[in-house]
């Protein structure tokens, strides 16, 4: 008797494989887009356990009369896939009808009730697929779509085949299987095994995502947001984004939530943002949690609930969300909806930056510059600063280390040299200070601060500034900086900020051009063909004039001396 | 390798020495020149300006030049003459050109007087004194001279310094183009599509500008090629007119195709580009060996991917090797200085060392400043050669 063998065996350790074999079959379903077969590591727990279970199922099948296909359902209601597998085996072996074919290839390619074995899997699921059996086939082309045969866990000679994997894909989802038409889609998007098509992609998700498959769905809304094998088309691009939120998918959630949230191809809409980061937080997405705890703890667009904003900031920090890290420490320290904590704020911003954002590394140089929260540590703070140089938020970071280099904090640990990058930036965001030490800088002969500030003051509009950026710019040329050479060239060229040049125009173009100035190579051929030969001889004779005279050197730091009498 | 490069060291020493003697004239020449016969005197001045077994020296020339036209020899008076009217090797003076080339007409060689009314036509001071070319041209194309034909035609089409009279302009053309002069059957097609002096006829103007055109005239192959590009008296033909007008560009000027190239001293092995030799070969470049020098700046600069750095250090290195004498260095940095690659580009110092590599044996130097050096003024080329000069008296 079939049935009789259900019940064999310890019931603990039954239950303990099946929540094992349970995440074999989870796996699978979570990575379905990249058309991969379950990990190696969820593989092998398979294999281990699932064998004894069948080989003790075996002893027992001489007994046993075949089972019905419903009883084969209700087993695997009740996860008693060792139990499916074998039933399923008998029925593809000796009934053959496609189904039980069909069902003993899925479960012999998720590895349930016993290790995964493809070989066998792909000649069952064959045959079904022989019979027109369409979740058959769309299953048999996902098999031969993966790289199964680079698997040590899952030994196989199967070898990846995407032409036979299209013609199976074809025909299904010719036949109408949303999930042969996603895969079909994707194909033709990639241009894998067929020649690349966005129409032909684009088609085939629409005919999916109308019966509802949900990560077409989710895909044809990017195809309509970004105009990819049809016409760009906001209003259709947030309808499908819509349907597969709807439809519990969490990434369109998210990003129906951030579309409400900006405005961007939808009427601004901040309490629709909020309910689908709500519906995504809920879902687990670290991100969603991160925004929503955030909309709580202001508590601007929804009333203020500090223990709810705290709650979801805590869950998005917990499974490793920076931003939600950082937004934590900036309650703490402002003492917004919690007690202020300033080594509370500290810690999170420590563990914010350990993740490797540039803003919490900034806020937490500003903590050690000051010592709150932690020790006071100017070296820390600056490390810091350098390391936040290094992220998107290098900006932030840049603005205070030019901030410090201007109130002289960076003395004796950076030459001047390497500061001018930050006190530019500083100076841009028009600190004063900064500009004021760049000056300082500049008549002392550096370069990079005469050629910066000079940028800086040929971008402004006051006349004062322009003459004196133009000042600043024949010094840095005349100290030898090529892209200054080349810029102030192109000024004597077109007659910007200084008087039509050619000769001073080719002279600057030829010296950039002999320091390595590529651009100032074919500058001088253009203005070569505007000029005379008389003014062609007389920028090269000034070219050699600036090269004989090494006035490459910056001139020398003036020194007080005092004469003694 | 470094064993090779001494080796070719030596050959390169035999091959230059004679090319080091030959930088002053024989003695012999300069005393009878010193002594006042003006026959020498006149053979120095073409020596100095041709570059013939002595440095090219238009300033050398003019002296010996001016010696020899006081002695009374024409050919110097006229190249004394065109030198005050270019200001090549003297201060530009057009009161003194009109002299010297006045005094060579004299002899009644027809260049000369050709020469003469050229300097009338359009003075080195701006002036112009076309009745007078007009003249000067009709004496020189009286006897003989063709160029003098043409220009007296171009006087008569335009009614300059004579009544404008095509008929006239047209018998002039047609004389010098029955000789297959090319300027004149291009000027006499002109008047026939234009129809001066003749009745208007597209296709005797074609004739004579395929005839001028295969002889090298850009301006004809210009104007062969409107013909096709329209269609007048000749099939309509665009792709051919362009081909035209590309052919007639390249005539002009420097193209890829005529652009002196960097050259290998075919006397040395080629450069072995193994790590080991490469490494030799850096440290004597790095010890001084010119030889060395050249083999390194070759190795770098000849690289399909050669940077900006290596290009300005084998500017270096083939500077370094053309300061001790050495004349393929000295060449290929001339050309280099043309260009304006890993040097300033500067025609002076290119033309410098051009014309000292001429006479360090690079036989092909004048061929080399004729291509590249078209744009110089007659400044540049003079300062070009005092820089020449100066050097080699420097080095000995």
């Amino acid at each position: 008797m079939f049935i009789s063998w259900v019940g064999v065996g310890p019931q603990a350790a039954l239950g303990f494989l099946l929540i094992l074999l349970l995440n074999c079959g989870n796996l699978l379903n979570m990575i379905t887009s990249s058309f991969l077969i379950p990990s190696r590591t969820a593989l092998a727990l398979c294999l281990g356990l699932g064998l004894g279970w069948a080989n003790h199922a075996m002893s027992q099948e001489s007994e046993n009369t075949p089972p019905t296909m419903a009883e084969i359902e209700q087993a695997w209601k009740a996860n008693d896939f060792v139990f499916v597998r074998e039933s399923l085996k008998y029925l593809a072996e000796e009934v053959e009808t496609p189904l039980a074919q069909y069902r003993y290839g899925r479960v012999l390619v998720e590895g349930r009730g016993g290790p995964v074995d493809l070989d066998t899997a792909v000649t069952y699921l064959s045959r079904a697929a022989e019979q027109n059996h369409i979740e058959a086939m769309t299953l048999l082309a996902r098999v031969y779509l993966s790289n199964t045969s680079q698997d040590q866990d899952a030994p196989t000679t199967l070898a990846r085949d995407t032409e036979k994997a299209l013609d199976l894909l074809s025909r299904a989802a010719a036949l109408g299987d949303d999930e042969a038409q996603y895969y079909l889609a994707l194909l033709y998007r990639e241009g894998n095994g067929v020649a690349q098509d966005n129409k032909a992609a684009f088609n085939w998700l629409l005919a999916a995502a109308q019966q509802e498959h949900v990560e077409s769905q989710y895909e044809l809304s990017r195809h309509y947001s970004q105009g990819i094998g049809t016409a760009q088309d906001n209003a259709q691009s947030l309808a499908w984004l819509e349907r597969a939120a709807e439809n519990n998918h969490i990434k369109a959630q998210y990003f129906l939530a951030a579309a409400y949230e900006s405005g961007r191809g939808v009427a601004q809409n901040t309490s629709a943002a909020i309910e689908w980061y709500r519906r995504a937080a809920e879902n687990g997405l670290p991100a969603a949690q991160r925004n929503l705890g955030t909309y709580y703890l202001q508590g601007e667009a929804v009333k203020q609930n500090v223990e709810e904003g705290l709650r979801w900031l805590t869950a998005a920090a917990k499974a490793g969300d920076p931003g939600a890290m950082a937004n934590l420490a900036v309650s703490y320290a402002t003492g917004m909806g919690v007690e202020r904590n300033d080594e509370t704020a500290a810690d999170w911003y420590n563990r914010a930056s350990e993740y490797g954002l540039g803003r919490a590394k900034v806020a937490l140089g500003r903590f050690y510059e000051v010592g709150r929260g932690v020790e006071q540590d100017m070296d820390r703070a600056i490390a810091l600063y350098e390391q936040a140089l290094k992220t998107p938020d290098a900006a932030q970071a840049a603005l205070r280390l030019g901030q410090l280099a201007a109130n002289g904090a960076l003395d004796k640990r950076f030459a001047p040299q390497s500061a001018i990058p930050w006190a530019l930036y500083a100076a841009q965001n028009a600190d004063a200070d900064a500009e004021a030490w760049l000056v300082t800088q500049a008549e002392a002969g550096l370069r990079d601060a005469q050629s910066g500030l000079a940028a800086l003051y040929l971008g402004s509009d006051d006349q004062d500034r322009i003459t004196a950026g133009v000042k600043l710019l024949e010094q840095a040329a005349m100290g030898g900086d090529a892209p200054a050479q080349a810029r102030l060239g192109e000024m004597y060229m077109t007659g910007t900020h200084v008087e039509l040049d050619y000769v001073a125009a080719h002279k600057w173009f030829n010296i950039a051009a002999t320091l390595g100035q590529s651009k100032a190579v074919d500058l001088r051929e253009t203005i070569n063909t505007l000029m005379t030969p008389e003014q062609v001889a007389d920028a090269q004779a000034a070219a050699r004039y600036w090269f004989e005279n090494d006035e490459r050197q910056p001139p020398e730091t003036p020194q007080t001396v005092t004469v003694e009498q | 390798m470094i064993h090779t490069a001494r080796y070719s060291l030596l050959i390169l020493c035999l091959a230059t020495a004679p090319a080091l003697a030959q930088q002053t004239p024989p003695d012999q020449l300069i005393a009878q020149a010193e002594a006042g016969d003006a026959t020498a005197q006149s053979a120095l001045a073409f020596a100095y300006h041709n570059g013939t077994d002595v440095v090219q020296n238009f300033s050398s020339a003019a002296e010996w030049a001016a010696r020899a036209a006081a002695g009374g020899d024409a050919n110097a008076q006229n190249l004394l003459g065109r030198y005050y009217h270019s200001g090549l090797g003297v201060e530009q003076n057009q009161a003194k050109a009109l002299r010297w080339l006045t005094a060579a007409a004299r002899g009644g060689n027809p260049g000369h007087i050709y020469d003469l009314g050229r300097a009338l036509e359009s003075g080195a001071d701006g002036s112009s004194d076309p009745a007078a070319a007009a003249q000067a041209y009709t004496r020189a194309s009286e006897a003989g001279d063709l160029e003098a034909t043409v220009s007296l035609g171009v006087l008569y089409q335009e009614g300059l310094g004579v009544a404008q009279d095509y008929a006239q302009a047209r018998a002039l053309y047609e004389q010098a183009a029955n000789q297959g002069h090319t300027r004149a059957q291009n000027n006499l097609g002109l008047l026939y599509v234009r129809g001066h002096g003749v009745p208007q006829d597209y296709e005797i103007a074609a004739r004579l500008f395929a005839a001028a055109a295969e002889q090298g005239s850009p301006d004809a192959m210009r104007n062969l090629g409107v013909l096709h590009e329209n269609g007048f008296g000749v099939p309509l033909d665009e792709a051919f007119a362009a081909e035209l007008y590309r052919r007639a560009a390249q005539a002009g000027g420097v193209t890829p195709q005529t652009a002196p190239v960097l050259q290998y001293d075919a006397r040395l092995m080629p450069v072995a580009v193994d790590d080991d030799s490469l490494a030799l070969i850096g440290q004597a470049a790095q010890a001084g060996d010119p030889v060395a020098q050249f083999q390194w700046g070759w190795h770098l600069i000849t690289a399909p991917d050669a940077t900006f750095v290596a290009q300005a250090e084998a500017g270096r290195l083939f500077e370094a090797a053309a300061q001790t004498g050495y004349g393929p260095a000295m060449r290929n940095l001339g050309i280099l200085y043309f260009e304006g690659r890993g040097v300033p580009q500067d025609f002076v110092l290119g033309r410098m060392w051009l014309t000292l590599a001429g006479s360090a044996g690079q036989t092909d130097a004048p061929a080399v400043i004729e291509a590249l050096g078209g744009n110089m003024t007659a400044d540049q080329i003079n300062d070009a050669q005092s820089r020449a000069l100066a050097h080699l008296q420097r080095k000995s």
